[in-house]
């Protein structure tokens, strides 16, 4: 009964790890940033964006990028144009996606499709740049 | 006077044609991602006219900008060529803060 026990526990871990956890909307994430104070990941997608669909199935699905963003962001995606979220986020383009504090600061944005290589490198420059203003307040 | 006035209106023109520099792009993602992060983000932390005088300080900016940077000296330093420099200002100048630029979506990474 026990190894069934952790057996079970082994795979519902490999499986949240194995995907990005998305939260359900703008107001979900940024309460559970308020409390734990990690990032957030404001993902704004488009309608036919087959580009947003790459970033999902490929960049998305790469497992350094799932653990990154795992430990260290909480993530809402959004449709423009479509879903509630704050009209200062402007998308010129989608895929574009927004890092921000806890208190909804802009740290960083991107914009298009990346690989999980160069999107590896954004999410580490900006978990810099959080640490940054954290170290400076 | 009247060489400088047309150098600068020249860059200012070209720099609007800069907006999407594919090549810049790419030079910036093999090259600068790694430490400075998002490209557009970067590009829009100085106006052009910053990143025109970064370009014409020195025959090399980039690696001057970096020469205390052990790390990015290495990265650079050997393969560093003055088409990358001129390719990656191309595409900084086309999206600084004031370049009106709308960050470029070319159909190629990204649709409207």
């Amino acid at each position: 009964m026990k190894n069934i026990f952790i057996i079970i526990a082994f795979l519902v871990s490999f499986l949240e790890a194995s995907q990005i956890e998305w939260h359900k909307s703008y107001e979900d994430v940024i309460k559970t940033s308020t409390e734990d104070q990690k990032m957030i990941m404001l993902f704004i997608t488009g309608e036919d964006c087959k580009f947003c669909a790459k970033l999902k199935d490929e960049t998305f699905k790469d497992p350094d990028i799932i653990k990154e963003i795992t430990n260290k962001y909480h993530c809402v995606e959004v449709t423009k144009d479509e879903d509630t979220y704050p009209k200062k986020f402007t998308a010129k383009g989608v895929p574009t996606i927004y890092f921000l504090t806890p208190k909804q600061e802009v740290i960083d944005y991107t914009l298009g499709y990346y690989d999980a290589e160069e999107f590896g490198y954004i999410l580490s420059a900006a978990q810099r740049r959080y640490k940054k203003i954290k170290d400076t307040k | 006077m009247k060489p400088i006035l047309a150098i600068t209106i020249l860059i200012s023109s070209l720099s609007t044609l800069y907006a999407y520099h594919p090549e810049g792009m790419k030079v910036y993602k093999k090259e600068c991602m790694i430490c400075h992060g998002s490209p557009f983000r970067m590009a829009e932390s100085r106006k052009q006219y910053d990143w025109e005088q970064m370009m014409f300080q020195s025959s090399r900016p980039i690696l001057d900008l970096h020469k205390n940077e052990k790390e990015a000296i290495e990265r650079l330093g050997s393969n560093w060529t003055d088409k990358k420099q001129e390719n990656l200002f191309k595409f900084l100048i086309g999206n600084a803060k004031d370049s009106g630029a709308v960050p470029g979506c070319d159909g190629n990474y990204c649709g409207p």
